[in-house]
């Protein structure tokens, strides 16, 4: 068996040897493929992200009633704090949110009104992908407490809405492009393999088992792939760290992955793709081209 | 020992190649298969090396039944039957060296064993000093020994030549019958041989199957290629 594999690897890169361009064209292909494949999975990564910082951005305001003592509050409060998803809770006094919206709203005259209209709240971020909805109709019931919740409304539902559907469109999407990279890798695989088309019959002619002529095939086909996801990994590192760097420096407020943990993952699942991709096209490549012959 | 028990064999356009054919070859034989041009000579031998499937009849191999042999097992049958084409059939980006022991790979052998299994038949074929050129520095008729080295390289008990003259001068032609018989002496290698060659059928006697219409019209012992 050892022999066996020492007898592919070699084939596989005596194949490569005489058939360079070729083997250029498949890696240049994986390579290409691989980069369309990355660059969709960066940006996927990055609105997700988005969305993830945007739906922690949102609050659930919690007004109380005005009738409420310190001690209420406090109690209110502490019950609120248990609650699951909630990640931050802050008690807003309504004489700071009265400061907090004369600031803010300065160009209003707001001189005739006396006495400060606003009660005091609570501010609750929820955690991230947390159904924010439940928890205001949740927090409604507490009508001893409260005279109203309110939520980002709208908002919010259009941030759950887009969430949902990139969850699914982009499963969806990575998998068409995935199948269509298959297609374009076996396709050109095929090509290499058309070409020693002659030297398979032979190795049929003269005993060689479909397992034997097939190995050197996937070995190559691997190294391929290794060598095409290796320069589009590469490729896509030196790209991303440039151009995300200076998107970050143009766009400031918009947050950026630049987790190297994360990426790597990305990389790393797209090395796999390269291999898995390289030694699937060779495969059916060699296949069909084994069924050709007698 | 190769028979072949009433069997045909019908192309999908409804062409009949082969009609009815009864034969037998004894281990150690030597025969010639003349015939004119779509006699049914090529389909004979691929019949053997099941490379076509017969319309009907039966063909045993050493009593085994052909017929019933699995696609997965056809490699290991045709490790037992050496083939030589007219056309050769070398890799051409591959040494001398590279292209006999091409044969051997899928074997297990040691690399000693492939190189001595190797040598000795290229010494047979008497190519020794050139096991390191390509085939396209040698002439066609050491390009005929290259094949032949390829296909005795495992000892196959039966040797199939479709035509192994055909691409040959007269002489060199010779030399290559020349050798197949010699094969045939020294390695009790069954023998088919499909030939147009008349010259090498009435030179070198041997028994002969004419084929006509897809029919076996002659079958003689030492016979010469027109009766």
């Amino acid at each position: 068996m050892i022999q066996h594999g020492m007898f592919f690897i070699a084939e596989a890169f005596i194949g490569m040897k005489r058939s360079p361009l070729m083997s250029v064209v498949a890696m240049t292909t994986i390579m290409t493929a691989l980069v369309l494949l990355g660059v969709f999975l960066i940006i996927n990564l990055n609105i997700r992200y988005l969305s993830g910082f945007m739906t922690s951005q949102l609050e659930i305001r919690v007004f109380l009633q005005q009738s409420l003592t310190t001690e209420q509050i406090s109690t209110f409060k502490k019950k609120l704090t248990q609650l699951d998803g909630v990640k931050t809770i802050q008690f807003v006094n309504k004489n700071t949110a009265w400061a907090n919206f004369t600031k803010n709203y300065h160009k209003l005259n707001l001189n005739k009104i006396i006495e400060n209209p606003l009660p005091h709240s609570f501010k609750i971020n929820v955690h991230e992908n947390y159904d924010i909805f439940k928890m205001t109709e949740y927090i409604k019931l507490h009508t001893n407490y409260i005279t109203d919740v309110k939520n980002g409304g709208v908002l919010n539902n259009r941030v759950y809405a887009f969430i949902k559907w990139l969850k699914y469109s982009g499963v969806f999407l990575i998998l068409l492009l995935f199948l269509a990279t298959l297609l374009i890798v076996v396709n050109t695989i095929r090509l290499t393999i058309i070409n020693r088309q002659e030297e398979i019959s032979i190795m049929k002619l003269v005993g060689a088992t479909n397992f034997f002529i097939k190995g050197p095939f996937l070995i190559e086909g691997a190294i391929i792939g290794v060598i095409g996801s290796s320069s589009a990994i590469l490729f896509l590192n030196h790209f991303y760290s440039y151009w995300g760097q200076k998107l970050q420096e143009g766009l400031p407020f918009i947050p950026i992955v630049f987790d190297q943990y994360i990426l790597n993952q990305v990389y790393l699942y797209l090395g796999l793709s390269g291999i898995i991709l390289g030694i699937f096209g060779a495969y059916i490549s060699v296949s069909k081209s084994l069924k050709l012959t007698a | 020992m190769i028979q072949l028990k009433k069997v045909s064999k019908v192309f999908s356009n409804g062409l009949k190649v082969l009609d009815n054919i009864e034969l037998t070859v004894q281990k150690n034989e030597f025969l010639y298969l003349v015939g004119p041009s779509g006699a049914g000579k090529s389909t004979l031998l691929k019949l053997i090396f099941r490379e076509q499937h017969p319309s009907q009849g039966e063909i045993y191999i050493d009593n085994f039944l052909l017929n019933t042999i699995q696609a997965d097992q056809i490699p290991y049958l045709r490790r037992n039957i050496g083939v030589v084409f007219q056309d050769f059939k070398l890799l051409p980006k591959r040494t001398v060296f590279e292209n006999i022991a091409f044969a051997l790979r899928f074997l297990n052998y040691s690399r000693r064993r492939l190189r001595r299994q190797v040598t000795q038949v290229l010494s047979l074929v008497g190519l020794n000093e050139k096991m390191s050129r390509l085939p396209s520095e040698l002439s066609g008729g050491e390009q005929q020994r290259i094949c032949i080295a390829r296909a005795i390289v495992n000892n196959p008990s039966i040797l199939l030549a479709d035509e192994p003259t055909g691409n040959l001068d007269p002489d060199t032609s010779i030399d290559i019958i020349q050798l197949l018989s010699k094969i045939n002496l020294l390695r009790n290698t069954t023998m088919i041989v499909a030939t147009h060659n008349q010259a090498i059928v009435n030179d070198i006697r041997k028994r002969v199957i004419e084929l006509k219409n897809g029919k076996i019209v002659r079958d003689q012992q030492l016979g010469a290629y027109c009766q």
